[in-house]
């Protein structure tokens, strides 16, 4: 697929400096599969300790609850040893491959975790179609860990997935669009939409505190 | 439409471009525009900082039931009947193959090693002697393991015979070839082996001609006649290599007789084929060896000393220790029971070698250059085979067997002695093409 939207001047490589690419390089990641799949402890090993933080970090940024996070964690990992004789290298980057695979489990273990639980939509906010008005937009932004992940809370599980593995685990557009089978303009649409209704949810918030203390004062 | 679509791709790009300056920091807050810029910059803020991860007793937990799980998953043993075999080692399990294997390779070696021609496994029998001579390092083992050969050959024409089955001339054949190449691997062996497996010839060839002979009595008309050749070729074999024995102590060993040509130098030994066709030469052979005899004592006799001494030290073999003094007696009295015309010639020389006890000069080398009078010698001793084969027609093909594979050797030495002149021609070459040169350059100028 051509890349023939993308406009960066930064004119950004596939692979970012902290990536799994540096960690995991493409050899390694294709013998890391076979193995895998004859069930090698090492192998199964290894596979964990390079995902385990990453699959951790992905599931707890939008349950906020560590000790569920962390089973759901383990979940994946265990349901990836289930299903790692079904799994087939998808194109020429087994370590993207091997990456999409495991953050699709994680995905699904969130989507099933949701629907267990019930207290929580999977879709939590419609879409919005305008933009924000951000001719307006002048509050001082500061957010913390937990604005954050109440922001995101409001996104689509989508859009959700599509700003971590961006921010948090640095894949550009291009290698998210191939782990989540879309094209790239879907990625970099779903990617503003989602930072859009964020944005809105917290001015929102900030104007609803500065009413608070305006009111106070 | 069109237009709003349009504009929100190239929205979405350019967002996508300020987040990708974002992650590698390249990108300035001040030029932050829209409000997801701002958003995104916190996002990417908070994800730079540490980040939440597992927890220690999760990550131990969920290591060990990953790795249960595999070992669940991975392919149970099947419930075989040899599943007991997973339990005994690799090595282990590799020895007894080998142990089996060794076992039944025995077992049909063995049980060919008693079958005779006709049965299913003789062939085998023959692959093994193959093998056997195969394994042999030197001249002095393949002799014995060819006269071992030998008595096979004639215990199976024995146990054939008194089986009532009818004997195939060609079984003959084998023998002869077989006692044959026992001499020609003699003719390869040197000094007190070379005797004592002469005088082991000797006795094989004796005991096998008394053999045919009573199998020549029992046999029908037709075949009595191949039985004799043989006896007659056996009794041919014992005087040489008895006259041979004789000789060889005393005798520098590339000086023996008919067989010293043979230990003397490989292609020496081709001449022996050239003499069936001259069998007529005997007077003029016989004279030749004695006095070469006594060249070879006046100039280096040293080795009859020593060689007695030897002859002393080995008393396994007390028979052939007193011949070495007196060995023509012994062997023509063993061998020659109705011929002893023949032995006592070849005995001559063998006397003639004793008194020359010079023990001063021991140059083993200048046999070399007497390697001349050996292959003169070889026609006489070997022409009395020859005698006793020309009767049977069948033999000469057995004989020049030996003749066509040893000349080769001859065939080679020629290219060695023609390298030289090669070696000479190429200074020649190299000289042409300057003088060609020259006469170019001139008519130029």
């Amino acid at each position: 697929m051509k890349n023939v939207f993308t406009s960066s001047p930064a004119a950004a490589p596939d692979v970012l400096d902290d990536s799994l690419h540096n960690l995991l390089a493409q050899d390694e990641a294709r013998e890391l599969i076979r193995r895998a799949q004859a069930y090698d402890e090492r192998a199964l090993t290894r596979i964990y300790n390079l995902f385990a933080d990453r699959v951790f970090r992905f599931i707890y940024y939008r349950i906020q609850d560590r000790p569920r996070a962390e089973d759901l964690t383990n979940e994946v990992f265990l349901r990836l040893l289930e299903n790692m004789d079904r799994f087939h290298l998808r194109g020429a980057d087994a370590t993207l491959s091997l990456t999409g695979w495991i953050f699709t489990i994680a995905r699904n273990i969130l989507i099933d975790d949701y629907r267990r639980q019930k207290t929580r939509a999977v879709e939590p906010l419609p879409e919005m179609e305008e933009e924000v008005a951000d001719t307006n937009f002048d509050f001082e932004l500061h957010l913390t860990r937990a604005d954050l992940q109440t922001a995101l809370a409001k996104l689509t599980e989508e859009q959700q997935t599509v700003l971590l593995l961006r921010f948090e685990e640095g894949f550009t557009s291009a290698q998210i669009a191939k782990m989540m089978g879309k094209t790239e303009m879907a990625i970099k649409a779903l990617q503003r939409r989602g930072l859009a209704t964020m944005a809105r949810f917290m001015s929102g918030k900030n104007l609803a505190n500065r009413l608070e203390t305006t009111d106070d004062g | 439409m069109m237009d709003n679509r349009d504009q929100a791709r190239a929205q979405d790009d350019e967002l996508d471009a300020r987040i990708e300056q974002l992650l590698r920091g390249k990108s300035d807050a001040a030029e932050d525009k829209a409000a997801e810029e701002r958003v995104a910059r916190e996002f990417a803020r908070l994800a730079a900082e540490e980040s939440p991860r597992l927890s220690t007793a999760a990550r131990t937990q969920g290591l060990n039931a990953l790795r249960a799980q595999a070992a669940r998953k991975r392919p149970a043993p099947r419930p075989n009947p040899l599943a007991f075999l997973a339990r005994v080692p690799r090595w282990a399990q590799m020895v007894a193959v080998v142990i089996v294997v060794v076992v039944i390779a025995n077992g049909v070696t063995s049980a060919a090693a008693d079958s005779l021609p006709g049965s299913l496994l003789y062939p085998f029998k023959r692959i093994t002697e193959g093998g056997q001579l195969f394994l042999q390092n030197t001249n002095g083992q393949r002799a014995k393991l060819w006269m071992n050969l030998a008595n096979t050959r004639l215990d199976e024409i024995q146990r054939l015979l008194a089986n009532g089955t009818r004997v195939d001339p060609t079984m003959l054949d084998a023998v002869d070839e077989s006692i044959l190449r026992a001499l020609s691997e003699i003719a390869g062996t040197r000094g007190d082996e070379r005797v004592e497996l002469l005088k082991q010839l000797t006795q094989l060839a004796v005991r096998q001609q008394k053999i045919v002979d009573t199998l020549a009595q029992s046999a029908s008309p037709e075949q009595r006649a191949r039985f004799e050749q043989t006896a007659k070729f056996l009794q041919g074999v014992a005087n040489y290599a008895s006259s041979d024995a004789a000789a060889g102590p005393e005798l520098d060993p590339s000086k023996i007789l008919t067989p010293g040509a043979f230990p003397g130098a490989s292609p020496s030994f081709t001449p022996t084929p050239t003499p069936t066709p001259t069998p007529t030469p005997t007077p003029s052979a016989t004279p030749n060896p004695s006095p070469t005899d006594a060249n070879a004592h006046e100039t280096f006799a040293s080795p009859t000393p020593p060689a007695s001494n030897d002859d002393g030290t080995p008393s396994e073999t007390p028979r052939v220790v007193n011949p070495s003094a007196t060995p023509p007696p012994n062997a023509t009295a063993t061998s020659d029971d109705t011929r002893q015309p023949e032995p006592t010639e070849t005995r001559a020389p063998t006397e003639t070698r004793e008194p020359t006890e010079t023990r001063e000069p021991t140059e083993t080398r200048q046999p070399t250059e007497t390697r001349e009078p050996t292959e003169t010698r070889q026609p006489t001793e070997t022409r009395e085979p020859t005698e006793t084969r020309e009767p049977t027609e069948t033999r000469q093909p057995t004989k020049t067997k030996e003749p066509t594979e040893l000349p080769q050797p001859t065939e080679t030495r020629e290219p060695t002695e023609t390298k030289e002149p090669t070696e000479t021609k190429q200074p020649t070459k190299t000289k042409q093409p300057t003088a060609t040169h020259e006469p170019e350059e001139t008519p130029h100028h």
